[in-house]
């Protein structure tokens, strides 16, 4: 049953082409992000940062691919619960799946910092652990149960700024460390508070989200 | 299953759209709901469905395989009809090389097999209702929830449906059902619902008909709906071959086989006491 729902809504959300704008968004933001960031801990820290509004994006736009007629007859079929959690399942694979994109290219793209630094494996490390709290708080904020598209767009956004933004946000400082990371004399512990918090975040808001009824 | 004290309304300061229903669904009993537009009873269908759940009250052993049909199936899905019935089947507890040949079987049940390789998005709404229908008999669900499901349909699927529906219910399947011809599946629904303001009232159950039928006639060439409108037939049951058993009661079995065979085209293939 739970391998029919995600194959369901995965190959729904593949055929209505909602993840087109958010990987475009991504790409776009990636390539303007090589202007400033060259190196891997500026670049990777961009990317967990602009992963946020990317796989919010992502997540609400599989989440809204299926018509209520269609999502009621799925719920009797499996369960409204059960359903509801596998398309944001779905949601937070793909943004996962962007998210592993994303930073191929940069550690691809970019080279290790110049000057004294700490070891290139540990700025690297620590960025993918930014990239990976970035998918998880973009993927809570898109899960966000709100009807209508203008205050999805609009909780879509504030929810992104706020987690950039705010310092007690996981992502905001994922983010700060993996930019602090390349200087010489910086901590090289991983932020796995963060990558924590970012969890925590994601549960939330997707057990909030599985229990509101959409139709 | 059993509706205890269930309520419903969409949104904290939303109106109640159903208030204080008990009723039961047992088994093998095939349950009609009537009721004005707005009187609760697409919502109700819906809390039976599991679609939506009861904001006040409960519900009690509920059937784990439920099937629902909604009273619009917009179908804005990038699937074709095939490719849909056979990514759904798997929610109906089906393997999926059994969701593959049971997918290809309604739809060829249903005349739908010309355009089942069409987008969704792409056939008209008649043809569209009925991937929706065969959607929910693709499993074999023990509670078919149908919500104006004949809407739309042609006649011969309109048909397929009756018989399917009464296939389900001499299966041991609960069938509630609500359509706004009153002629649909008249007579043989066991249980009546009146739904007003939301509430439910039980009909009396029509005790003139007797429950026990006693003979068996197989008839081939007629449509399951309108045996099942004679008087005195009790249990209609149609087969994969196109003939129909029916359960008839002792006494107007002469009465039924009567009627059956003045039809042009109908055979009588066997009478069993």
């Amino acid at each position: 049953m739970t391998r029919g729902l995600l194959r369901y809504h995965s190959s729904l959300a593949l055929r209505s082409h909602g993840w087109l704008p958010p990987l475009t968004l991504l790409a776009f933001l990636l390539l303007a992000g090589r202007v400033s960031a060259q190196q891997y801990g500026d670049a990777l820290g961009w990317c967990a940062a602009v992963l946020v509004p990317v796989c919010g994006w992502l997540t609400r736009a599989v989440v809204s691919a299926e018509p209520d007629a269609a999502a009621a007859v799925v719920a009797a079929a499996a369960g409204a619960r059960a359903a509801r959690a596998s398309a944001l399942a779905v949601g937070l694979g793909g943004g996962l799946l962007l998210g592993a994109v994303g930073a191929a290219f940069e550690v691809a793209a970019s080279s290790p910092p110049s000057g004294p630094h700490a070891s290139t494996g540990a700025v690297v490390a620590d960025g993918l652990v930014a990239v990976l709290v970035g998918v998880l708080a973009g993927t809570a904020a898109g899960a966000l149960p709100v009807r209508g598209r203008a205050a999805g767009v609009l909780t879509l956004t504030a929810g992104s700024l706020a987690l950039l933004v705010a310092s007690v946000s996981p992502v905001n400082a994922a983010v700060r460390q993996t930019f602090t990371s390349q200087r010489s004399g910086a901590s090289t512990s991983l932020p796995w508070l963060a990558l924590l918090e970012a969890c925590v975040l994601l549960t939330a808001c997707a057990a909030a989200a599985v229990r509101v009824e959409r139709y | 299953m059993r509706l205890d004290g269930v309520g419903k309304r969409y949104g904290p300061r939303g109106p109640w759209v159903v208030r204080e229903v008990g009723v039961e669904v047992a088994r093998g009993v095939l349950v009609r709901a009537s009721g004005g537009n707005g009187s609760g009873k697409s919502t109700l269908l819906r809390l039976l469905a599991g679609v939506t759940r009861p904001t006040r009250g409960r519900i009690v052993d509920g059937y784990a395989r439920r099937a629902y049909v909604p009273e619009r199936f917009a179908a804005e899905l990038p699937f074709t009809a095939r490719e849909y019935l056979r990514r759904l089947g798997p929610l109906h507890g089906l393997r999926a090389d059994a969701s593959v040949s049971r997918a290809d079987e309604l739809l060829e049940r249903f005349g739908a097999a010309g355009y089942a390789d069409q987008p969704l998005r792409e056939l008209s709404k008649g043809s569209c209702q009925k991937v929706a229908v065969a959607q929910a008999l693709l499993g074999e669900p023990e509670l078919l929830v149908l919500d104006e499901a004949w809407t739309g349909l042609d006649r011969a699927a309109r048909e397929t449906l009756d018989a399917a529906v009464l296939e389900r219910v001499a299966d041991g399947a609960a069938v509630v059902f609500v359509d706004h011809d009153p002629a649909r599946l008249a007579g043989l629904a066991e249980v009546g619902w009146s739904v007003a303001e939301g509430r439910v009232r039980v009909d009396e159950p029509d005790g003139s008909r007797p429950r026990r039928a006693a003979i068996t006639i197989t008839v081939h060439g007629l449509a399951a709906s309108w045996l099942g409108g004679l008087t005195g037939v009790l249990e209609v049951v149609a087969r994969g071959d196109g003939s129909v058993r029916l359960g008839v009661a002792a006494e107007a079995s002469d009465d039924v086989l009567r009627a059956v065979l003045s039809r042009p085209g109908a055979h009588v293939q066997e009478v069993r006491a």
